[in-house]
């Protein structure tokens, strides 16, 4: 990886963490429910992931580098994810916690997969 | 949550401290997965380290801030949403699920409940480490 690339990366990290909060608040407002904002970023970014590693044999390894691991690796995010989980166990939901944090990793796999299927064709 | 940091989200400065934050949580993914790259077809042990490891400090960060006595300067939220929150990925963690269930099923069930198992263990521990000596 070349200082340029890294430095892409980085600024697109940058621009991925401003929507997250842009995106994650816009939801959280329509919509409050503890969690709502995060699992529409995450379901949005695994989607955009899987498209565009599907359609990755067409494009350039920086450019995938850039939006992949810069702008979708920080639009997403597993730490706030994972601290409202806790904190809907600690409220005492805890099966519907626990079933709920399994379901959106399986929505987020599948919805990569689907999209990476629909690119790559 | 990251909600409750109580700097003002309609000031600018906000939303710059969350872009720098995303930078520099960007960048410590980034490096360490340079440092240790993951193979295909393998465990990916990077990013599941860094996202145990975010979880736990973002829980401990949370639990410091709510327990109130925190230094104000830890409530921006260049250290939560942007750093911390960018540092830990969840595109590239299903993204790795997805990958290894064709190729090996079990890899790939047993990575999905390590994340879910160990994050959500990292971010209750860390909550409870930082709220600790609570009366």
């Amino acid at each position: 990886m070349t200082v340029g690339t890294f430095l892409a990366i980085v600024g697109a990290g940058a621009l991925g963490a401003r929507a997250r909060a842009a995106v994650s608040r816009a939801v959280q407002a329509r919509w409050p429910r503890s969690g709502a904002g995060t699992l529409v970023v995450n379901l949005l970014g695994a989607t955009a992931l899987g498209a565009l590693f599907g359609a990755g044999v067409r494009v350039d390894g920086a450019l995938l580098a850039i939006v992949g691991m810069g702008f979708l690796g920080a639009f997403t995010t597993f730490s706030t994810w994972m601290v409202e989980v806790a904190e809907r166990w600690r409220a005492g939901a805890r099966a519907w916690a626990l079933l709920e944090a399994c379901l959106t990793l399986l929505a987020g796999t599948a919805l990569a997969v689907l999209a990476a299927h629909l690119t790559s064709g | 949550m990251v909600a409750r940091t109580g700097l003002d989200e309609r000031h600018p400065r906000w939303w710059l401290a969350v872009a720098a934050g995303g930078a520099v949580g960007t960048a410590m993914r980034v490096a360490w997965l340079w440092w240790a790259p993951t193979t295909p077809g393998a465990w990916p042990t990077t990013i599941f380290l860094e996202n145990v490891l975010g979880a736990f400090l973002l829980g401990l960060l949370l639990g410091r801030l709510a327990r109130g006595r925190a230094p104000s300067w830890l409530r921006s939220p260049f250290f939560s949403t942007g750093a911390l929150g960018s540092f830990t990925t969840f595109s590239n963690l299903a993204w790795d699920v997805g990958g290894l269930s064709s190729a090996a099923p079990t890899l790939a069930i047993a990575y999905a409940a390590a994340s879910l198992a160990l994050g959500l263990a990292a971010a209750a521990t860390g909550w409870w480490l930082g709220r600790w000596g609570d009366g």
